[in-house]
């Protein structure tokens, strides 16, 4: 079959609108103009403004105290979880699983109604502890099914070779099942957290007049008026997701280009 | 020469389920032997294997190793190790840390450690690889590998579950010559799977035929060569002829029939198919009373026909008469 | 034969109890309750009477309600249907890519999905607001005469959803096409069809698990986004999803938002089940 090139077109142009309004944010927000479409010249007086903001730094400190709390009792609740599942396999554990995966498979605004309801009635007082819980509730579907995957994967000989060779069966999970599930326990954390950090939907009903998030805090801002620093907000977050990313993607080169080294010399050996 | 027994299985029987898959093991296994569990696949070897190994327990009957019952000591605390089929190699650790690792489990002090693996690289000839990773090597560097990380520990028993089975023809080849010499230089004693008869007969001490969760036969290669107790063995090691006659069954090698010419060949039969394969050419002939026999010879005959007829036969010590289980 | 060993008699309690815990505590139990809250009556002032009622339900067929229950399904229709028919190929194309490609545009992919909903959002805001990006660009090539005014209208509503939707489609159809067996349609060209019939008969067929993941994740939740009907649609476009935090916030009338949010939940089990029937697949395709 010959390679078309529309496709690659067609990819790159739905692929560069999705890129049209974030890009804007960028553009904006060095805008000298408080009114948006006018290019009122070069400034960076919102990002002086967003760094004078203490609520937004206060919200921005929550998040990430709230997305550090969900994931990682996200990750010791996940990871258990599958891990008991993986050990013993009965129709209880399918059922539990599956009602465990219902946080990421219903809308989001069930959930938040729901929580909203529940601590109500239990008399919890809104706030970082009600945040938490709820943001767990989806964070632990992550965690759970890259685990399982990972677990689904391993080669089962490799445990019993550590169990042949001598090792206890806690050496056995520390030498040979958590190494191969640690790849899964990170991407499902890495998901996991960016999902809490991103959240509005949920955390709206459960935040309570006291804590603030970030997404919280912004959409308040937005609902209220035009706020360029918002602008400054959408920059500086996404060269912070940039930078992320790029850092991952070059552990991930990095590693691949080991693993091509590896492949490389295996030829040459069979050859 | 008597020796020692290393290892009794006592009425193993173990069940996964509605299928039996033993049904009542007995073998005493002498100590330095190479004896291979022979068996297509299903046959319970491999089952066997593991309850040997620990991984895996019967629903009764004993272990005995080295006169102490080890039915219900745990694989970790065994004095056996295995070679698994697929190596199971740790992909994240250095092929001296695979080696090792049995060693560092037991806390031998680490220049011990690296003086027994450099001593067991140069074993397996793989001198200088220790700081490879498993996924840089090839697939018989990996099996030299898996080979070393269970010798290194020097069990009482090795135990080796097909471990040529994922390499190509002529390296199997290989492997099983150096597989032997090292049994031999070490002087361990090795249960080997396979269900390959030539790998068996070719490396063997003794052959154990196992078929339906049953030990069929356990003798010396040529014994159950030339010597088959029942017509599953017989069929399954080399591929004899099974002729049913009254109430009695006979094996007959297919080298052992006899074409026209000599005196023996008295009876009538078709020539159904001719075929050439492996260097050997084979005909099948049906009889008179609708069974059928197949003869081989090296070369290639042109004297017989597909379609034709023609008589032939086998000298009567040829016809060993067998148990007939239905193969 | 390495997968035949026994079954562990003992359950790992001690694994399992926390995730056991919490799945009942926090995921079973308030689902429930929100069935029994559906059925219970608003209290005068604060909270909820424990008093059997099935006004909440009445008052969902009031006019007021399923209009705004039928308004949202067609948005929801509308942007399943775009996101669909933008996603597909999209996601078609990336999985015939070579593996550097796949790589990159995966990542291409994920820092949109990584930035802020909101602040993507807001980016539209900037796109469509009076005399904004759109406006301007429009006027300044003189197409238009005068501003659109497009923020707050119903366009604006239903690209901020197929925006905020794609990647799950995207997402759901790849990691489908990516695991189809391209020799297939080979055989089915070796066969004879077509290179059109080929696809109808075999790539969409095996690819047809993601397409419909796709469609569960994104008709559902698109009737619960209230925010993006907030923001791009002002007062004017009124979702499920809004109604229900209205009645939670302002209306303070738990049990209505618990009958609102029953109905939704019921929607998108009879969903999930219909997808399963359909696929036989236990799980939705590109979730996680």
């Amino acid at each position: 079959m010959k390679t078309k090139k529309w496709p690659f077109a067609y990819v790159g142009i739905i692929t560069a609108i999705t890129y049209i309004p974030i890009l804007l944010t960028v553009v904006y927000s060095f805008n000298a103009s408080k009114i948006s479409s006018v290019w009122g010249g070069f400034s960076l007086e919102w990002y002086r403004e967003l760094f004078r903001d203490r609520d937004l730094g206060e919200a921005l400190v929550n998040s990430l105290i709230l997305a550090f709390l969900s994931c990682l009792s996200a990750a010791v609740v996940g990871t258990t979880g599958a891990l008991g599942m993986y050990r013993w396999k009965s129709r209880l554990n399918d059922a539990v699983a599956m009602v465990s995966m219902l946080p990421i498979m219903i809308p989001e605004i069930i959930l938040g109604m729901v929580f909203l309801s529940v601590f109500s009635l239990m008399n919890l007082p809104f706030g970082m502890l009600t945040l938490v819980i709820a943001h767990t509730a989806f964070c632990i579907p992550y965690v759970y099914s890259m685990v399982s995957t990972r677990l689904v994967g391993m080669d089962k000989s490799l445990e019993e070779a550590a169990l042949d060779l001598g090792a206890s069966p806690f050496r056995v999970f520390w030498d040979v099942t958590f190494p191969t599930i640690l790849p899964g326990i990170l991407s499902g954390v890495m998901l996991a957290f960016a999902m809490s950090f991103d959240d509005v939907v949920i955390s709206i009903f459960v935040t309570g007049s006291k804590v603030n998030t970030l997404p919280v805090k912004i959409y308040t801002k937005l609902k209220t008026g035009v706020t360029p620093e918002v602008n400054a907000l959408a920059a500086v977050m996404l060269a912070v997701t940039i930078a992320l990313i790029a850092a991952s993607a070059a552990v991930g080169n990095w590693t691949n280009r080991s693993e091509r080294r590896q492949i490389k010399s295996q030829e040459k050996e069979n050859v | 020469m008597k020796k020692n027994t290393i290892l009794q299985l006592k009425g193993i029987r173990k069940r996964f389920g509605e299928t039996t898959v033993l049904s009542g093991i007995d073998l005493s296994i002498e100590e330095g032997e190479f004896i291979t569990l022979l068996g297509s696949s299903g046959c319970g070897k491999t089952t066997t294997l593991r309850i040997i190994a620990g991984l895996e327990t019967p629903d009764s009957g004993q272990v005995i190793l080295d006169g102490a019952d080890i039915t219900a000591l745990e694989p970790n605390k065994r004095p056996v190790n295995t070679v698994f089929q697929n190596y199971a190699l740790f992909p994240y650790m250095t092929v001296a840390d695979n080696i090792g690792y049995g060693l560092k489990i037991r806390k031998v002090p680490k220049p011990d450690i690296a003086a027994k693996v450099e001593e067991m690289l140069q074993l397996v000839q793989l001198e200088g690889y220790g700081s490879r990773m498993p996924g840089q090597l090839s697939g018989g560097q990996r099996q030299r590998v898996a080979i070393a990380r269970a010798v290194v520990n020097e069990p009482k028993v090795l135990l080796l579950d097909e471990p040529l089975g994922a390499l190509d023809l002529k390296l199997r080849r290989q492997m099983q010559l150096e597989l032997k010499r090292l049994q031999k230089k070490l002087g361990t004693t090795f249960i080997y799977i396979t269900h390959d008869q030539e790998e068996a007969i070719n490396m063997s001490d003794r052959i154990a035929v196992m078929h339906q969760g049953v030990l069929e036969q356990a003798g010396a290669p040529n014994e159950v060569y030339y010597h088959p107790k029942t017509s599953y063995v017989a069929n399954f090691v080399g591929s004899a002829n099974i002729l049913r006659e009254g109430n009695a069954a006979y094996a007959i090698r297919t080298e052992n029939v006899l074409m026209n010419g000599e005196p023996e060949c008295t009876r009538e039969a078709a020539v159904l198919e001719k075929s050439f394969a492996g260097g050997q050419l084979r005909i099948l002939f049906q009889l008179r009373d609708g069974q059928r026999i197949t003869a081989s010879r090296y070369g290639l005959d042109a004297d017989i026909r597909e379609g034709g007829a023609c008589r032939i036969g086998w000298r009567p010590e040829h016809a060993v008469e067998v148990l007939d289980d239905g193969q | 034969m390495g997968n035949k060993s026994s079954p562990k008699t003992r359950p790992p309690w001690l694994l399992l109890a926390p995730m056991y815990a919490f799945t009942i505590l926090f995921v079973a139990l308030p689902i429930l309750y929100m069935f029994l809250l559906s059925f219970l009556t608003r209290a005068e002032v604060w909270g909820v009477e424990f008093q059997f009622t099935l006004a909440n339900y009445k008052r969902i067929l009031e006019p007021l309600y399923l209009d705004t229950f039928l308004e949202s399904f067609r948005l929801a229709l509308i942007s399943t249907a775009l996101v669909a028919l933008i996603g597909y190929p999209y996601g078609y194309f990336m999985a015939k890519m070579s593996p550097a490609w796949k790589k990159r545009m995966l990542l291409l992919i994920m820092i949109p999905f990584w930035t802020s909903a909101l602040i993507r959002l807001y980016g539209w805001i900037i796109v469509f607001r009076s005399n904004g990006v759109l406006d301007s660009l429009l006027m300044g090539l003189h197409i238009t005469g005068e501003p659109l005014k497009l923020l707050y209208t119903y366009p604006a509503v239903v690209v901020g959803m197929v925006y905020a939707l794609l990647p799950f489609m995207i997402l759901a159809v790849y990691s489908s096409a990516e695991k189809m067996d391209w020799s297939l349609v080979e055989a089915a060209r070796d066969l004879g069809a077509s290179s059109r019939l080929a696809f109808w008969t075999v790539t969409f067929k095996m690819t047809l698990p993601g397409l419909l993941s796709g469609v569960v994740l994104t008709f559902i939740p698109s009737m619960g986004l209230f925010f993006i009907a907030d923001l791009l649609g002002g007062n004017k476009i009124v979702l499920v999803g809004s109604v229900i935090q209205e009645q939670l916030t302002k209306g303070r009338n738990q049990p209505f938002a618990a009958a609102l949010s029953a109905v939704l939940m019921v929607l998108t089990v009879l969903m999930i089940r219909l997808y399963r029937r359909i696929t036989g697949a236990s799980k939705l395709e590109g979730l996680v």
